[in-house]
């Protein structure tokens, strides 16, 4: 019986003045009127005396008490220290003032006079500008300002432009052994020119026995021969590039056209990485070995600054020929999908099973429908009643 | 008896070859051309294949497999079957033999009310299930019990092979069903095409039957002809030539019963197909004659005392004499006499009853049950002599029935 | 007529001839995201494969049900279904989950009393006290 009383209490039909039959519990509560509380508390927004001072008056029993006005603070520390700071500032600015002429007193006079026909200021012309004109960021850029990165900017993703990265630093490598030239010089050129890309693009790599990389390099031809000698030897030497594409673009004419022009779209953009070329011709690179620690450097030095991906130590350790260095940033690029579904979409022990489904998504009441052959009469129903389009 | 002969070879050559469509609408035709049946095995096609020019006309262009294309489809598509977690899963419940492929099993599931093409649904491979199971029981019975009263036998035969069994069997496979047929079904669900709800199965008695004189409905059917008209149920069936009934079963659907029996007896006969007549007597073998059937239960005597007589006097035995065994409180409220019935020296049964009428016909029951019920040891059934390297035949006792009154 | 037959259904008995597994279902559900389904993803991804190759006649289902725990559930020819929530379960105990439910036949739990159930009649008959010698008093 009690909980009906204290509806029965709370009856708001009086309050509204309608007689409504049945009244929510909720709606009720919302149309009581608001407790006492809530009402002090919109009073003490309104009020001028805080409620510290409406204590002090309280505990004293008088309208002014005696003591401090605020006696929970007054000046905090730093408000104290910021004002004991001030005077002694301005007396270290009149001493400095002393030594100056007394010019400065005559200033400070005309101030005095100057601040009785003091006149605000309503727009902002004519005002003196207050800050620093020539910060470094206005300053105009300075020859150490640049900054170029070692590696390409974009990262390398696809497979193939992979492995094109790895055969053009294996051949450069090869090159510079050739040559004898020091290894990691290859990397001052960032990106070739396109003809002695395409030049490189076109060597082949066939390891020998003993996994030298000094006669790997297969040319296309002597006129490629040639060229490549004479620019990794000027790489080598000093960094020449402009003499560099001068001569590739002589050797280019001699390269013969071959079919595996038509494959390469012909974008000038610089953007494409490797001029568009999209896999490397043979495959002979990858067994090439990482047995020696200096070429191991070097080459992965070239690749990670053309393919743009670092290599950790200890795996780099553990590489020990150029197609193991590009499988593992191609299987780093493709991690293991994280949801299970995909898991075991893709593994192998369930996909054999033919009593295993699994479904990638939550099932619903509708697949079921659907799978009992149930969703179509229910569309069907609904799509006549006019419920669904 | 109601053993019928089986022409098994020239049936199962029927369930294989493809059999052109009769009927149907164009749209429907169109995707019935591009529906190829995997259970077809491809010597027969080509054998076939100059008789029917809907073959010879579609190249095999690839199958669309877009949803919508499924929603066509009046049953689930063969290429399903490999899918379906659910058909695989029966399929090793059932410990089918791994020749029977999930395509047919998937086949088997589809009755013709769902489907109405007799290249995908299982009718052709139910009728031979069906023969298959009359056959393995009806000689089951009639070598183990030789002395069955036809009326018995064809209850049994009911039994362990009538729909009801069956529909049964089917739940007990946990063979789940579908609400509505169609190609996004899936394949290991039962399809067929429900009868809607309130509808009388039973409202007009099976007209149509080779019987003569059908309209007659006060005439006796003997039990003779009940044999010779009648199938092996004892119930009155369509004649074999009378298209009407499947036509009506198309347009207003079947019962589950009808369809859960129809799935079991196409699994009978897709194992005969597929797996051989071995495989498919040992199916019969572990799933139906199994299971448990008290035959004295299916008795129902009308006067078993005056039966007894006729058969003593049949069989030449001295007339049958009831006796008082025991009895106590006979003037009490709770009477129980026991009453022996002998023929000469020979107790025939006896019976316990309240009164001794009672007493005495529960005797004369238990005599004939006894008569009836006798079962040769070591049974062979006619269809061991089809194994390799069996022993010679050697003729079965089979008496002659029930007692002629 | 003499004798009228009485139309009857032979009754099941599962495992005479042959025997059907009465699990015919198992749905395991799993959330990528909830730490309590970790042991139920590595079950799914290490012993599956090896618990759905021994039990061929259960179809086996695996669909995600995010926010909410792992649980197994196992459908039964009877009918009924039965859930086992396996939240921060190992995998062997996961394992051994699965194969209660693979096992159980989906009725109710209940006590038996008898040792024995049987739809056969006994061999030895009823005690009938007509029968045998009479005792006098």
């Amino acid at each position: 019986m009690r909980p009906s009383l204290r509806l029965l209490n709370l009856e708001v039909s009086s309050l509204q003045g309608s007689r409504t039959l049945y009244v929510c519990s909720v709606c009720r509560q919302e149309a009581r009127p608001r407790p006492l509380v809530a009402r002090q508390f919109l009073r003490n927004a309104s009020n001028a005396t805080p409620i510290t001072e409406r204590v002090r008056r309280k505990i004293w029993g008088t309208d002014n008490p005696p003591g401090l006005k605020d006696p929970y603070g007054g000046e905090g520390v730093l408000e104290r220290k910021f004002k004991k700071d001030q005077p002694a500032r301005q007396g270290e600015e009149s001493e400095n003032l002393d030594q100056a002429t007394e010019e400065a007193q005559a200033e400070s006079e005309a101030d005095l006079a100057a601040a009785e026909a003091y006149e605000p200021a309503t727009s902002w012309e004519g005002l003196p500008r207050v800050g620093h004109l020539g910060r470094w960021s206005d300053l105009p850029p300075s020859e150490t300002d640049g900054y170029e990165s070692f590696m390409l900017k974009k990262k390398v993703t696809k497979k193939g432009q992979l492995s094109l990265a790895a055969h053009q630093a294996a051949v450069e490598i090869s090159l510079m052994h050739t040559l004898n030239m020091p290894l990691t010089k290859v990397c001052d050129v960032v990106e070739h020119d396109k003809s002695v890309f395409k030049m490189l693009w076109k060597c082949k790599i066939q390891p020998g026995a003993n996994g030298q990389w000094s006669q790997a390099v297969v040319y296309p031809s002597k006129e490629a021969e040639k060229a490549l000698v004479y620019i990794f030897e000027q790489i080598g030497g000093h960094p020449e590039p402009a003499l560099a594409e001068e001569t590739a673009e002589g050797a280019e004419e001699a390269v013969e056209e071959s079919k595996w022009e038509d494959l390469v779209s012909e974008v000038n953009d610089k953007n494409i990485p490797f001029f568009g070329y999209a896999d490397v011709r043979d495959k002979g690179f990858l067994s090439l070995p990482l047995d020696d620690p200096a070429t191991k450097f070097a080459f992965l030095k070239r690749f990670s600054q053309l393919s743009g991906h670092y290599l950790p130590d200890p795996v780099i350790h553990s590489l020990a020929t150029v197609g193991q260095a590009v499988e593992y940033v191609h299987s780093a690029l493709n991690p293991k999908p994280k949801k299970l579904a995909d898991y075991l979409a893709n593994s192998q022990g369930l996909n054999n099973l033919p009593n295993v489904k699994v479904f990638a998504k939550k099932q619903m009441p509708m697949d079921r429908d659907e799978e009992l052959g149930r969703k179509k009469v229910i569309e069907a129903e609904l799509r006549s009643r006019g419920l669904i389009e | 008896m109601t053993m019928k002969r089986l022409q098994l070879q020239r049936w199962s050559s029927s369930v294989l070859s493809p059999r052109a469509r009769t009927g149907g609408r164009l749209q429907q035709h169109l995707y019935y051309n591009l529906r190829r049946q995997s259970t077809i095995s491809p010597a027969l096609q080509a054998e076939n294949e100059p008789l029917f020019e809907e073959q010879s006309l579609d190249t095999p262009t690839h199958v669309p497999q877009s949803s919508h294309f499924k929603y066509l489809l009046p049953s689930p598509p063969v290429e399903a079957a490999r899918e379906s977690a659910k058909l695989a899963a029966l399929h090793a419940r059932l410990y089918l033999p791994s020749r029977l492929p999930l395509e047919t099993l998937a086949r088997s599931l589809v009755d013709a009310s769902a489907d109405s093409n007799p290249n995908f649904n299982n009718e052709a491979l139910a009728s031979l299930g069906h023969d298959l199971l009359s056959h393995y029981t009806s000689e089951h019975l009639v070598c183990t019990y030789p002395r069955l009263p036809l009326t018995v036998i064809f209850a049994a035969t009911y039994a362990y092979v009538g729909p009801k069994t069956l529909s049964a069997m089917a739940k007990e496979w946990g063979v789940e069903m579908a609400a509505v047929p169609g190609g996004e079904v899936d394949p290991g669900l039962l399809q067929f095409k429900r009868v809607l709800p309130g509808t009388d199965v039973n409202a007009e008695p099976v007209t149509g039957t080779e019987r003569p004189n059908e309209h007659r409905k006060s005439w006796r059917k003997s039990m003779s002809s009940r044999v010779v008209y009648d199938n092996e149920f004892g119930d009155p069936v369509r004649a074999s030539g009378d298209s009407a009934a499947p036509e009506s079963q198309n347009t207003q659907g079947v019962t589950a019963e009808h369809a859960s029996a129809t799935f079991v007896r196409a699994v009978m006969g897709a194992i005969y197909l597929h797996a051989g007549r071995p495989a498919a007597k040992r199916f019969f073998e572990q799933h139906f004659l199994s299971r448990h059937l008290n035959m004295s239960d299916l008795f129902n005597f009308s006067q078993p005392a005056r039966d007894l007589s006729r058969l003593c006097a049949r069989e030449n035995f001295e007339p049958p004499v009831a006796k008082i065994i025991s009895e106590t409180g006979r003037k009490s409220r709770h009477p129980v006499f026991v009453v022996g019935i002998f023929s000469g020296q020979d107790k025939l049964g006896e019976g316990a009853g309240a009164s001794l009428l009672e007493a005495r016909s529960r005797a004369a029951v238990a005599a004939l049950k006894g008569w009836y019920l006798y079962s040769p040891l070591n049974v062979r059934v006619p269809s061991a002599m089809e194994e390799e390297g069996a022993a010679p035949w050697k003729p079965v006792h089979v008496d002659l029935g029930e007692v002629i009154v | 007529m003499p004798v009228q037959g009485i139309r009857a259904v032979t009754n099941a008995r599962n495992g005479v001839g042959a025997f059907i597994l009465q699990c015919k279902r198992l749905d395991f559900h799993y959330c990528d995201w909830a730490g309590s389904s970790r042991g139920m993803v590595a079950f799914l991804k290490n012993t599956l494969p090896s618990f759905a190759k021994a039990n061929p006649q259960i179809e086996i289902r695996v669909s995600p049900r995010p926010h909410k725990h792992p649980v197994i559930k196992g459908h039964y020819i009877n009918g009924r279904e039965k859930a086992v929530c396996v939240r921060n379960l190992e995998p062997e105990q996961i394992f051994q989950k699965a194969n209660l439910l693979k096992e159980a036949s989906g009725e109710k739990l209940k006590r038996t009393k008898k040792p024995i159930t049987s739809i056969n009649e006994s061999v030895r008959g009823i005690w009938s006290p007509y029968h045998g010698d009479v005792k006098t008093v």
